[in-house]
């Protein structure tokens, strides 16, 4: 089940309305509610794949209570490892061993030995980067001694599968998620408002921009060959738009579906294209991923605390995982390693912690000149990064960057421009900059009545105008 | 509770305004712009069946499905060939089974023959209540194209209104009045019988990707509901293959579909490999025949029809 299909919009309201009434405030109740709605919600998808859900949770359950009861260390070691290489294993199968099994192929190619792969033609469940990695984070963190093993396997089961996170993230920590789920939550009218708000703003970058935005970005990206430099700029702005919607839509429908059940999600965006330096870029976009392996990789590696050499491979191998996570693919390790490097500068300069600022309005709303000047310029690196992490192959990559090039730049006939196109861009960055401060971009509690109703109906009707039934759409980070 | 409930009615409250705000402006529009298409070739829907109140002739042989038979049936012919009325009520292949066979239902009488050659996509669970393009015929073009809706077309035709609506509101911004006027596809182009006269003589179509379709129970349940009914109201229906351009002919899945529609007792006058051409007989899709593909489909599709008539005698 999808977060943009009439399933789920009939969906959240049988299991809201039974979450509310029916358990009347009891816990155990209220995580068998939750549990059972997220099988059903995976089950949706393919039911075949809960069964390795519900191996991946037992897997971690079970780990986790021997590692707890562990006497030595060694035993400890002996569980975690178990867990660790399980879950590893069953991610490196469905995502990762075609790519390893071709890419040896080819190698080995370049040596005059021509070896056909065995490859394994599975579909990739969906989720499973997701769920592998809050199991891994609490396999860990019970490792470290920072937290101690959920006894209760239904609130374990609940903070793995959580069916608002359940499929493409925020990446939740035990440490945050599961004490939410063990004491039992009460209504709060205003949390759940600000929650529908928050899935109305979801629901606007998915529909009314990600998908109608999607069929330039294909247009640009597949027959860049053909088009004028002007049109594949705008293609790939288009496309960091689209991305941006996609993945920000679904972590708001996530987040504000969550707030309606009383449990508050990790942020995983804080609106990216404001940022005035790469440094500052990460920690605003996917922040649920970039704090992950920040903790449960650069740290443990000895982090910035170390020698020069080492805190710089460190800061490279977490931005070539971070590419690699999303999948087996040469451009995606390309990606991760170029905004490694544009990393690098910060890092020396020691000027990574401090770029969370937000940026101020010196003129009115508007930033000052440096400020702008600042964002526009990370704003374009992120694009020259995003053909990589669009582009099929490397081929294609360069091709875009060359037909940006060498073909003419101004088009006859700029077939790139939509009316409507343009109105909910600017629709949608506007609210986000007045609302920069805030958690997201129709965050608007504080605006007068009457302004919110007409926001929303307008909200409303834009998504009405924009959607598509022939779309395609389908969130893209479920394939990730 | 208290305050859950306070909720629910708000949000149900908002829903339902928000809803009548949608239905009344979208809705609305498009009975502002009712006339501003007045040459879209979706309305040669209208004027096809304005045919059977001019003729009221009897023993018709009804033509339906999409595009490909507006451009690859030549009537008059058939009807010297066959010695029948030949009325082709082909438009747009996106326009769905469901939609065809209740135009059909509206005007096949008694001793009828009703020929579904309808295009591959149209078997295709997606095609269930057709695409954007019924939608357009109904909302943009003239609202007299309803009465051919069923209760589902009305219900997805909230899902298209808000696309139909933006490109309404597109037209009107741009100023460019009635889209632009082109020759072959518009009301005006077809001909007393429903065939389109303005396609060029020569083909020149080039594509080479297989046509992906998959057949659907659905669509087979619904040509088996319909073919009951022409049963019980001594109507006659026959299916026959569609055109189509060799370089995307699905052999594969034209084949199951062969064997699904036998399977459910539908009389099929021709096997979908025996209507495949080169790909020079074609214009703009792999459906368009040229004039001189026309000539070639249509002597086959007699040929077709009377073997059949030689049969049931």
């Amino acid at each position: 089940m999808v977060f943009n299909s009439i399933n789920f919009v009939l969906f959240l309201p049988v299991v809201f309305l039974f979450y509310w009434y029916v358990t009347k405030g009891n816990l155990k109740f209220q995580n068998i509610i939750l549990l059972v709605s997220s099988y059903f919600f995976y089950a949706c998808w393919d039911w075949r794949f809960l069964f390795l859900l519900i191996f991946s949770t037992l897997l971690d359950y079970y780990t986790g209570i021997k590692m707890s009861d562990a006497k030595g260390h060694s035993v400890k070691k002996k569980w975690f490892w178990l867990s660790i290489s399980i879950n590893l294993g069953f991610l490196g199968i469905f995502k990762y061993y075609n790519f390893f099994a071709t890419s040896f192929a080819e190698a080995v190619s370049n040596f005059g030995l021509h070896i056909n792969p065995y490859t394994l033609s599975i579909i990739l469940p969906v989720g499973i980067s997701f769920y592998t990695f809050h199991g891994l984070s609490y396999v860990i963190d019970i490792y470290k001694g920072r937290i101690t093993a959920e006894k209760n396997f239904i609130n374990y089961s609940v903070f793995v599968s959580f069916f608002p996170l359940l499929v493409a993230g925020p990446i939740e920590r035990a440490t945050h998620l599961l004490p939410q789920i063990q004491q039992p939550r009460k209504f709060n009218y205003d949390i759940a408002v600000s929650g529908i708000r928050q899935i109305l703003w979801g629901f606007f970058k998915k529909i009314a921009v990600a998908d109608f935005l999607a069929s330039f970005v294909e247009k640009a990206f597949e027959k860049h060959m053909s088009l004028k430099g002007m049109e594949i700029i705008t293609g790939v702005i288009y496309f960091s738009i689209q991305i941006y919607c996609d993945f920000s839509g679904y972590s708001d429908i996530a987040k504000g579906t969550a707030k309606l059940f009383g449990i508050e999600l990790l942020d995983n965006f804080r609106f990216p294209y404001f940022s005035k330096n790469i440094s500052e870029f990460w920690r605003r976009w996917h922040i649920s991923l970039s704090s992950w392996f920040r903790d449960y990789i650069y740290i443990p590696l000895g982090g910035s605390k170390t020698s020069n050499f080492l805190a710089l491979r460190n800061v490279l191998i977490v931005f070539l995982l971070s590419g690699f996570w999303h999948g087996a693919k040469w451009t995606y390790i390309f990606w991760g390693l170029y905004h490694g490097i544009l990393f690098l500068p910060m890092f020396l300069k020691k000027k990574q912690k401090n770029d969370i600022d937000i940026v101020k309005n010196t003129f009115f709303v508007f930033p000052s000149f440096k400020n702008f000047c600042q964002i526009m310029f990370t704003y374009l690196l992120v694009n020259i990064g995003w053909i990589f992490f669009r582009s099929d192959n490397m081929r294609q990559s360069i091709s875009i960057l060359q037909s940006i090039v060498k073909n003419n730049f101004l088009p006859t006939n700029f077939r790139f421009f939509d009316f409507f196109g343009v109105l909910v861009i600017l629709y949608l960055f506007f609210f986000e900059w007045l609302n920069k401060e805030k958690s997201f971009g129709l965050d608007i509690a504080s605006y007068p009545k009457y302004l919110r109703r007409f926001i929303y109906i307008t909200t409303i009707f834009l998504i009405y105008l924009m959607y598509s039934p022939q779309a395609n759409s389908t969130f893209i980070y479920f394939q990730f | 509770m208290k305050l859950i409930n306070q909720l629910i009615i708000k949000t149900t409250g908002y829903i339902i305004i928000t809803i009548l705000v949608i239905s009344i402006s979208t809705y609305g529009i498009s009975f502002f712009f009712e006339n501003f298409f007045s040459h879209s070739y979706f309305l040669g829907v209208i004027d096809k069946h304005e045919i059977f109140k001019k003729r009221n002739s009897r023993n018709n042989l009804i033509i339906i499905g999409g595009s490909s038979n507006a451009f690859g049936i030549d009537s008059k012919e058939m009807q010297q060939a066959l010695h029948v009325p030949v009325i082709n009520l082909g438009v747009n292949a996106a326009f769905g089974a469901q939609f065809y066979f209740s135009e059909a239902k509206k005007e096949a009488k008694s001793g009828d023959i009703v020929l579904a050659n309808l295009e591959y996509e149209t078997t295709t669970d997606s095609f269930r209540y057709g695409g954007i393009q019924l939608y357009q015929m109904f909302f943009e073009s003239h609202f007299k194209g309803l009465c051919y809706a069923n209760i589902g077309h009305y219900y997805n035709s909230f899902f298209q209104m808000g696309n139909i609506t933006r490109r309404n509101i597109l037209y009107y911004i741009n100023k460019k009045g009635v889209p632009d006027f082109n020759p072959t596809y518009n009301r005006e182009a077809f001909d007393e019988n429903g065939d389109l006269q303005n396609q060029p003589f020569k083909g020149k179509y080039k594509n080479g990707h297989i046509n992906l379709f998959y057949p659907s129970d659905y669509f087979i349940s619904t040509i088996t509901e319909f073919n009951e009914y022409c049963k019980n109201n001594n109507i006659k229906l026959l299916y026959s293959f569609p055109p189509i351009a060799k370089s995307t002919y699905n052999s594969k899945k034209a084949t199951e579909l062969y064997n699904m529609l036998l399977k459910a007792n539908i009389a099929v006058i021709n096997k979908p490999e025996n209507s495949v051409y080169n790909d020079s007989l074609f214009v703009v899709t792999y459906y368009h025949l040229c004039k001189e593909g026309r000539y070639i489909y249509t002597s086959k599709l007699i040929g077709d029809l009377k073997l059949i008539n030689r049969k049931a005698r």
